[in-house]
């Protein structure tokens, strides 16, 4: 079995990740994005928070940082153990399956939830799902390499 | 009314012997030496929306397909566009839209790995096709209505226009691929219903285009989102899991526009909403019937359970939790746009029970 990309969540992990989703031609081919998604994964003690900035052709990673300067425009919040879980699929399939996909963890806002300054925040979340989930399968694809 | 279109014999006689007018030259009224600066993707809408040709009219001077800015002689015909004022149709986003539209086409031919389709268990099947049948008829409607009001809008609002252009690019391609679904594995077309063409009728028939706007893009097209939500999370296999995320974010466009054109639309009149909320309650009415159409309750219930006997044991728990939420998400986007629905959804209570915001007890709190 595959080991997924550690330490995660982890600024490395996000970077690595988007190396590899632009070297493979996915976010091209998915066309530009423009999108401060933030990444919020809850521990027992502690909150991480990591931000994936899309803008035109280019997307960076943040963090951790702090909520509020890095602005999201829409945050996916869950615990480690369920980003933990989704990693592992990813890095076992190469890609998430049907049921890890950030849209499937999210739609019934459990056990990902997704909040936002207001709604137009969220439907963005949607308007560049593609490319979001681009970015967490290429954290599978890197172990392939 | 005849239009005097009679080939100046003269000017071509001068013009042989090197006379030329010149005037488009010399004496043009237009903005000259506007130098629009690309951006880092290239020269976008908003780049060349600079001087006086970012100067959008709230009522448009005249009734022409000149464009913008442009030096327009007089005696230009009267085109006889409907919708004039720039309320009517904008949203401060729609330039940024239209971008992200055009940037973000896909092909239904090339981009779905269709090859990779297995055969599923026939029930399976049947519900697949039967979503991609209600799919494939209910998109359509969406290139229909913006294609019937296109043609209406006065020139001055070209960005408005050219969005809903893509938005029929669009819809054209969401009724191909799931038309294509539908014929790719061994199934068919499944059962069209009186109760949405019933919904598609009220969109088509909308008496102006604020109307069947509000229908479209923030009722009907919000439960579709939520649809293609769904549907990705439901798949079957990978490639249906790739058609709906794909449709998702073509959607979640129209949706965006939607919202934010109604709340554009509401701050130039806010005498307006109670027209709004006349059009969203009968809308509502037909919603409360699609929510109880087996078309679309029991299709989506077999996939998520994964056979018919599966689904029938579990009832409509998977549906509920996608109706509660197409709801939640419909208010949502009604109060951002400054129209509050809290209390009076024509939804029966039951289908509203414990969805956040749907009382004006529970927006008070």
């Amino acid at each position: 079995m595959k080991t997924a990309i550690r330490p995660f969540p982890s600024h490395e992990v996000f970077d690595q990740a988007i190396a590899v989703a632009e070297a493979n031609g996915t976010l091209a081919s998915l066309g530009a994005a423009d999108l401060r998604l933030g990444i919020e994964v809850l521990d027992d003690e502690e909150k991480n928070f990591f931000g994936i900035t899309f803008v035109d052709d280019v997307v960076t990673a943040t963090g951790p940082v702090s909520e509020d300067w890095y602005r999201p425009e829409v945050v996916l919040s869950a615990t480690a153990a369920t980003w933990e879980e989704m990693v592992e699929v990813i890095s076992v399939n190469g890609r998430a399956d049907l049921g890890h996909t950030i849209n499937s963890l999210s739609l019934a806002n459990t056990p990902v939830s997704v909040r936002g300054d207001d709604p137009m925040g969220e439907d963005k979340l949607y308007r560049f799902m593609g490319s979001v989930q681009a970015v967490f399968d290429a954290i599978g694809q890197k172990l392939a390499v | 009314m005849t239009i005097d279109m009679e080939m100046d014999l003269e000017y071509l006689e001068r013009a042989q012997r090197g006379e030329f007018d010149l005037g488009w030259l010399r004496s043009t009224t237009s903005e000259w030496g506007v130098r629009a600066t690309p951006s880092k993707t290239g020269l976008t809408l908003r780049d060349i929306s600079i001087g006086s040709y970012g100067v959008i009219p709230e009522h448009a001077p005249r009734r022409s397909m000149a464009p913008r800015g442009s030096d327009v002689e007089v005696g230009v015909p009267d085109l006889g566009y409907t919708i004039n004022d720039r309320a009517e149709v904008w949203s401060d986003n729609v330039m940024d839209l239209y971008e992200e539209a055009v940037a973000r086409q896909w092909s239904a031919t090339r981009d779905i790995a269709w090859n990779d389709l297995r055969p599923l268990d026939p029930d399976v099947e049947h519900a697949m096709c039967q979503l991609a049948t209600v799919l494939s008829e209910v998109e359509m409607v969406a290139a229909d209505f913006p294609a019937k009001w296109l043609w209406q809008i006065n020139q001055d609002f070209v960005e408005a226009k050219m969005f809903l252009c893509t938005q029929v690019m669009d819809e054209a391609r969401h009724a191909e691929v799931f038309r294509k679904r539908a014929l790719a594995n061994g199934g068919g077309l499944g059962k069209a219903t009186a109760v949405i063409e019933r919904f598609l009728q009220l969109i088509l028939d909308a008496k102006s285009y604020d109307e069947g706007s509000a229908l479209m893009h923030l009722l009907g097209e919000g439960i579709v989102l939520s649809l293609f939500r769904a549907g990705e999370a439901l798949a079957p296999s990978p490639v249906e899991q790739q058609i709906f995320r794909l449709c998702m974010q073509d959607e979640a466009r129209h949706v965006a526009y939607g919202t934010m054109h109604l709340k554009y639309r509401l701050a130039a009149d806010p005498s307006m909403a109670s027209d709004f909320h006349a059009y969203l309650d009968k809308g509502e009415e037909i919603m409360t019937m699609i929510f109880s159409t087996p078309e679309i309750v029991e299709p989506t219930s077999i996939l998520a359970a994964g056979s018919v006997e599966a689904a029938m044991a579990l009832g409509t728990g998977a549906g509920d939790i996608l109706r509660k939420q197409i709801i939640g998400d419909y208010l949502k986007r009604c109060r951002h746009a400054g129209l509050d629905r809290a209390g009076r959804l024509q939804l029966p209570e039951t289908m509203w029970l414990d969805v956040p915001g749907a009382t004006l007890e529970a927006v008070a709190s």
